[in-house]
């Protein structure tokens, strides 16, 4: 039996879903030292390893923010490609404006989304993930409030880390699920759960749900 | 006795599992169904059972059977009706989704277990109409290139992982039909594992480079060659960068008078 197809034909290329997914980076003072050079690397990790999967490299769109200096939030890497994203190094000093950082990633959420819809481009929903090991020392209440309401109207999902003396119950405040921990510095193995659950997210088709890889490589679990 | 020819039809269909399914070992979870009826009609459903549904193949399968065995049946019936009438085919058509919905509550698992998408036509040589659940997508295309293809589109949610299925509690409001006219010849429905490469312009149209030959190939051969070919065509590995979705896609052509299909 032949196992030739029908010839000539030619496939359109629709462009493919996309994963929004915003990192948000304590620079403070506190994650001088190791903790930044372990975050550092374990970004590289997450860009070889996206780079390596062509759906997530096609799919996944990354945008970095750090908050840290004075008061300072800055995007370090605006919305790119997985296939072009080129991990930042982040430097530490200052103060830990989490709150600044959280509304900043969801006016850049609300924007890209508006740009996908205007250009009739599919997309999952976004993911915030935010790593700190401080306490936020801005006005955070109202971020945390405005991001768990977007949250419960389904517009993102966040994810909380904390490092160290994080301070946990305010980090809680952000989403109603219960940030992690990180075990020591693995960053590397957080990096690398965040790989692969964002590379099986952005394959998840209509009518799935994306199955969160185990986090307990690198996630602490009070005794 | 009518003076009036009745119509057959050629119809080429195939189902074949996604990458993501076949590089896991399991099967896919689409399924499609089609019946020619006596007085010409042609009444076809094809569906994609929810990934994250346990049953959702059997969903799809029920939903697709029940479907075309009503329609068969309510317009195979002595009183004419016209099924470009979407004031009769969209309650024939619910009234076989609530048979499906009723069967599957019976299994006391929840109907979500059951999810599947659904998409699907009858028609005659009058013209037709599609009924539609969530994604995937119906064209009927006029082969003499007079008039504009007429697409039963996608429906998703915000979220490009998000549809409506059969077996939701509002899934009457999600219950489309779209009418078309005697002058469309070709009918082809696809689950949404096969919109993304058959589809173009934002999935409004399907794609010319893609449609021209599938059409010049399935009306030159016959139905086993047909299906094979499509099924190849189906499984190429090009297609694992654009989806890793199961795929169906069901073709059927109009032939005049009562031709034997080649």
């Amino acid at each position: 039996m032949s196992n030739l197809g029908i010839p000539d034909i030619q496939l359109e290329e629709n462009t493919s879903q996309r994963l929004p997914c915003v990192i948000l980076i304590d620079a403070s003072a506190s994650m001088s030292g190791q903790p930044i050079d372990e975050l550092n690397n374990g970004l590289k990790i997450l860009e070889e390893e996206l780079k390596g999967d062509d759906t997530a490299s096609q799919r996944v769109q990354l945008m970095v923010i750090s908050f840290g200096g004075d008061g300072e939030v800055k995007v370090l890497v605006d919305w790119t490609d997985a296939m072009s994203f080129s991990a930042p190094a982040v430097t530490a000093y200052g103060n830990t404006p989490l709150g600044g950082a959280v509304r900043m990633a969801l006016s850049k959420l609300d924007e890209q989304k508006k740009r996908y819809q205007s250009n009739s481009i599919a997309y999952n929903r976004p993911w915030i993930f935010a790593i700190t090991d401080g306490e936020p020392t801005d006005d955070w209440e109202e971020a945390a409030e405005a991001c768990i309401a977007c949250e419960r109207e389904q517009k993102h999902i966040f994810f909380g880390v904390g490092v160290g003396n994080a301070n946990m119950d305010k980090l809680a405040k952000f989403s109603e699920r219960k940030p992690a921990a990180l075990s020591g510095l693995k960053f590397k193995e957080l990096f690398l759960w965040l790989s692969s659950s964002v590379r099986t997210g952005s394959k998840s088709a209509p009518g799935t749900t994306t199955q969160m890889q185990n986090p307990s490589s690198w996630m602490s679990v009070p005794a | 006795m009518s003076s009036d020819p009745v119509h057959s039809w050629k119809v080429v269909g195939a189902s074949v599992p996604g990458f993501g399914h076949i590089d896991a070992g399991i099967g896919g979870q689409d399924y499609f169904a089609y019946q020619c009826g006596a007085k010409g009609h042609f009444v076809a459903a094809v569906a994609d059972g929810a990934g994250s549904a346990e049953f959702g193949f059997e969903g799809a399968k029920l939903v697709c059977d029940r479907i075309v065995s009503a329609l068969i049946a309510v317009f195979s019936s002595d009183t004419v009706l016209h099924c470009q009438d979407a004031d009769i085919v969209k309650p024939a058509v619910a009234v076989a989704i609530s048979s499906a919905r009723h069967e599957l509550e019976k299994e006391s698992i929840g109907l979500r277990a059951f999810a599947a998408t659904i998409v699907g036509v009858i028609a005659n040589e009058v013209g037709g109409t599609f009924f539609h659940i969530g994604d995937g997508a119906g064209c009927a295309i006029d082969t003499t290139g007079n008039l504009a293809p007429v697409v039963s589109v996608p429906e998703n949610g915000e979220y490009s992982n998000e549809t409506y299925f059969f077996s939701d509690s509002d899934w009457e409001s999600h219950l489309r039909t779209l009418p078309f006219s005697s002058e469309y010849n070709t009918i082809l429905l696809m689950t949404d594992g096969v919109t993304p490469f058959a589809l173009s312009q934002g999935y409004l149209l399907p794609h010319p480079p893609f449609f021209i030959p599938l059409h010049t190939y399935f009306a030159a051969n016959d139905i086993v060659e047909s299906e094979r070919a499509l099924a190849v065509t189906l499984q190429n590995e090009t297609i694992r960068k654009i989806t890793l979705d199961d795929k169906t896609l069901v073709w059927s052509l109009r032939l005049p008078n009562e031709r034997p299909v080649p």
